[in-house]
């Protein structure tokens, strides 16, 4: 698998998500290496109650034949309550 | 072009460096320019602050190990997965989990980006105790 195939999956695994939970994926920075990817990007949702966050998520995948077998996802739990608004705040 | 080698090497020199407490080495690593992003502020670091903070924990604390390094390489840069050991000047053993993103011009650090969980700090930080 080429790193631009890698890359290309990588789109896709993101896109699937996007139009079911109302949240998105933007700033996406991708790097591919031999054996997966590793991605940065900022979620942004919105709540039913209005309330917008943000959140700076990375994400190290691990491919083999052209799909993902293992991800690793770095995200600031404590950050998290702010972004679904839990604290009356935003990020 | 830059062998793939030389960057891990530089992963390798960058993180022992740290380990040793070698302040000279570790320097060496970041290229003039370098400025460190991290997760929990989401704000970019200069050189100069980072090393000063890197260098201070080399005083405050015992030991540093990083454990569980999983390197790496793409074009321009590297990431490193890992779990930080650290054994403060009371005896707490602390740890975290980190993945560092860099990218690399002429053999150093130019960016980084440290991501790791605030919501791991009790497991990190020693606890604090009242005076």
């Amino acid at each position: 698998m080429t790193e631009g195939e890698i890359r290309e999956l990588c789109e896709t695994f993101f896109d699937a998500y996007q139009d079911r939970r109302r949240r998105t994926y933007d700033d996406r920075i991708v790097d591919a290496f031999h054996d997966g990817f590793v991605i940065r990007y900022q979620l942004h949702g919105v709540q039913n109650t209005g309330h917008r966050g943000s959140l700076w998520i990375c994400i190290v995948g691990r491919v083999r034949d052209g799909r993902i077998t293992r991800i690793d996802e770095y995200m600031d739990s404590g950050r998290f309550a702010a972004w679904a608004g839990a604290e009356g705040g935003g990020t | 072009m830059r062998k793939d080698w030389q960057t891990l090497e530089l992963c390798d020199r960058f993180f022992d460096s740290i380990e040793r407490k070698d302040a000279e080495t570790l320097a060496s690593c970041y290229a003039p320019e370098a400025v460190i992003w991290h997760s929990h502020d989401c704000l970019y670091q200069s050189r100069a602050d980072n090393l000063a903070m890197l260098e201070r924990g080399m005083h405050t604390q015992e030991k540093v190990r990083y454990r569980d390094r999983r390197v790496r390489v793409f074009e321009g840069g590297f990431v490193q997965q890992h779990t930080i050991e650290v054994t403060w000047a009371n005896g707490f053993e602390g740890r975290m989990d980190v993945c560092f993103v860099a990218y690399v011009r002429d053999g150093m650090i130019s960016r980084a980006y440290e991501y790791f969980d605030t919501g791991q700090v009790a497991a990190f930080l020693p606890p604090v105790t009242a005076s």
